[in-house]
């Protein structure tokens, strides 16, 4: 009996997947010749809704399928693997999309079946634990992380071993792991497709995380806009207690070691992807920035020592502790080890999440793999890194793909998101929204913050009206200087960026009135 | 006078004496009743053991929680980068013209709540909306229309 499989992450659906499993559902218990598999997405959005059958080890795709063809593909022969126009697109790991990527954190993504431990564990998965439990001490397990090189792909790109090393030195009763699931870039959304597409790997990195600091309980942060990554966790949770994956004994092989997981729900406040506005808000507070030093690994939650990392990054532990880290290592440039999940946001053609070694260039990201801009669009400019990254106008696409490169042309990587706007966005429009959403999404403990990004808004509001006056664009930098200055955390301090940088890049914009 | 349902009653107790647990307890209300009343803010409050003003506090800053009942359904339309990238005012103004509403407001029959929010993760298929729970990706004026139509539909029915 052949394997069909269908992607119903929630952005599959979002056009339609769930229709198609249920046509796909009805000719399975009329035909009975083929089990289906329900994955998470491989990224490859414009494809979806995307059904896909197995021959003889290899995928085959039937691209942009929707319900009403279900019944008309398998008659015309999906289930040997036919070549079906419009739909047949052959091998997927041939397609051009995927080709050129090296999948090693989103390997099971869109591949194998979401949630299903079974299947997780028939794809190498346990491996990791099982060396991080019963043949690695925990500095040789913090040894290998630090020999890849992975740095944190939440936004600040500390290195992932070093901030373990701090909270494996810190004495303390009780010691925390947190996975950052907030996601709250727009334009992004590698953390979701993980949680959707492969919740045990993220369970499986935090387990190994434990046991390298000495936590014994750990805490998933998702964001309250993300439902089905939130119900595919709290599933994964609970396959993997029963499982003996979580829990007293890990393994149930003798380990001793003991490590559980609670998933627990965002509500709606960006700054809360800040780790420690997080930390408060696992504690039940408001979502307020704490001042830094302490730091979390000394001085986290409950003010015990704690791990916060991004989802992406804990994903991508089992591969390290698998292949090793010099094997992770062996990937990218300077110091950007391994590889990225770039995620295309905006306007282009094909826009997906892209996982390439660091070094290409954001030129190929976009046109090789984004496919460019729709037809008759040209580029105004590109954002990276999130609502707080610099716009990237034509000159500066060249740049390569890796945190140190981005960081030297004033600009940010972040978490990867990359927004392309054209010629349909106002540069002016732009400043005053990206502003807006500072203000209505600061904490409030900073003065500069909380009351700078209220005044620029106002200001940028009066320009739109026509109604600017002599000074405001000065003003507006001396707002921005004090935002800089003295903010707690980098969403008031770089809140700024983008709108300094299209006053820069788009005067003309900004100078009707 | 306003009584307790059980259901949230029972969530007040057992989350009774931990104060750390009050986002969760609120968010367990929220979901059960829809929303979070004056009587089961102050009830929660004397149950966890803080100032009723301080869970106020928390109430008030998450844009997720609310006071006051919601509609039958949610409409969230994605107000994030990419989805403006894409044209997501049109959605947004066609939206708000159908419902006759603007954002963060209930229709007048208590169907929908409309609510702008910041990304919905579907950044690949902008412009995005969300009814309820499912997104609704590539969006465009009259396809959302279309969309609440049918909801509005099943909920005559
Ligand atoms: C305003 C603001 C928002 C942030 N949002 C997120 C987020 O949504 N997800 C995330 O992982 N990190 C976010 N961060 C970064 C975290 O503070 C922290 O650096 C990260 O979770 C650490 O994990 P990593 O080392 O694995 O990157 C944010 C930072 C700031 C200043
Ligand atoms: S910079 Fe803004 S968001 Fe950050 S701590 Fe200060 S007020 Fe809060
Ligand atoms: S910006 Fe709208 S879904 Fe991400």
């Amino acid at each position: 009996m052949r394997d069909v499989f269908l992607s119903l992450d929630s952005s599959s659906r979002s056009i339609g997947a769930r229709e198609v499993e249920a046509a796909l559902r009805a000719e399975q218990t009329r035909r009975n010749n083929f089990r289906l598999v329900l994955t998470g997405s491989r990224g490859a959005f414009f494809l979806e809704p995307l059904v896909e059958v197995e021959i003889d080890g290899a995928r085959l795709g039937y691209a942009n399928a929707r319900a009403e063809d279900i019944a008309g593909l398998l008659d015309q022969g999906l289930l040997e693997g036919k070549d079906i126009q419009p739909f047949y697109i052959g091998k997927m790991s041939e397609i051009p999309f995927l080709r050129g990527q090296e999948r090693i954190t989103f390997r099971n993504c869109g591949v194998i079946e979401a949630g299903a431990l079974d299947a997780y564990l028939k794809n190498d998965g346990g491996i990791a634990l099982r060396r991080a439990l019963f043949e690695l001490d925990s500095p040789a397990i913090i040894a290998e992380v630090k020999r890849s090189g992975l740095r944190g792909r939440g936004g600040a790109a500390f290195p992932t071993g070093v901030k373990w090393q701090t909270v494996a030195d810190t004495p303390a009763d009780e010691k925390y792991v947190v996975a950052n699931g907030d996601e709250g870039d727009p334009g992004t959304y590698a953390d979701r497709m993980l949680m959707e597409g492969d919740p045990f790997a993220l369970l499986e990195g935090m387990a190994i995380c434990a046991k390298a600091v000495g936590a014994h309980k750990g805490f998933i942060y998702i964001r309250a806009e993300y439902p089905a990554a939130r119900a595919m966790m709290k599933h994964a949770v609970e396959t993997a207690r029963d499982a003996g994956f979580l829990g007293d004994d890990l393994l149930r092989m003798g380990s001793g070691f003991a490590f559980d997981v609670e998933v627990r729900s965002g509500a709606g406040a960006y700054v809360c992807g800040e780790e420690t506005a997080l930390l408060e808000s696992l504690e039940g507070k408001r979502g307020m920035v704490r001042p830094k030093p302490p730091y979390p690994a000394i001085n986290g939650l409950f003010g015990r020592p704690t791990v916060i990392n991004n989802v992406t990054t804990l994903a991508t532990i089992p591969a390290i502790l698998r292949e090793g880290g010099d094997w992770y290592a062996a990937r990218g440039v300077g110091r950007s080890k391994g590889t990225i999940a770039i995620q295309l946001a905006g306007s282009l053609r094909a826009p997906g999440l892209v996982e390439v070694p660091f070094g290409v260039t954001l030129r190929e990201v976009i046109n090789a793999y984004g496919g460019g801009l729709p037809e008759g669009r040209t580029l105004l400019a590109v954002q990276v890194g999130g609502p707080l990254g610099d716009l990237m106008t034509e000159d500066k696409l060249d740049v390569r793909i890796d945190f140190d490169a981005f960081t030297e042309i004033g600009s940010m990587l972040g978490h990867g998101g990359v927004v392309v706007y054209d010629d349909r966005t106002e540069p002016l429009q732009l400043a005053h929204r990206l502003m807006a959403y500072v203000a209505r999404e600061s904490c409030g403990k900073c003065a500069p913050c909380r009351l700078g990004s209220q005044r620029a808004t106002e200001i940028l509001d009066s320009i739109r009206k026509g109604a600017g006056k002599t000074g405001d664009l000065e003003l507006i930098d001396d707002i921005a200087f004090a935002m800089r200055g003295s903010s707690l955390c980098a969403l008031g301090a770089m809140a700024p960026t983008p709108v300094l940088s299209a006053i820069r890049l788009f005067p003309e914009s900004f100078r009707k009135n | 006078m306003e009584v307790l349902e059980q259901n949230v009653a029972d969530i007040i107790a057992r989350h009774k004496s931990r104060p750390e647990m009050a986002l969760v307890a609120l968010q367990e209300i929220q979901s059960t009743a829809g929303y979070i009343s004056a009587l089961s803010r102050s009830s929660l409050a004397i149950a966890l053991g803080v100032p009723e003003g301080e869970l106020q506090g928390v109430i008030s800053f998450y844009s997720e929680l609310r006071s006051t009942p919601p509609g039958l359904h949610r409409v969230c339309v994605c107000n994030g980068d990419s989805c403006v990238a894409t044209g997501s005012h049109h959605i947004a103004a066609s939206v708000e013209t159908h419902l006759g509403v603007s954002p963060s407001q209930t229709t007048l029959d208590g169907q929908f709540s409309y609510e702008r929010v910041y990304c919905l993760g579907n950044c690949a298929l902008s412009p995005s909306i969300a009814i309820d729970e499912e997104v609704y990706g590539r969006c465009n004026p009259d396809g959302v229309v279309q969309q609440l139509e049918r909801f509005q539909r099943t909920t005559d029915a």
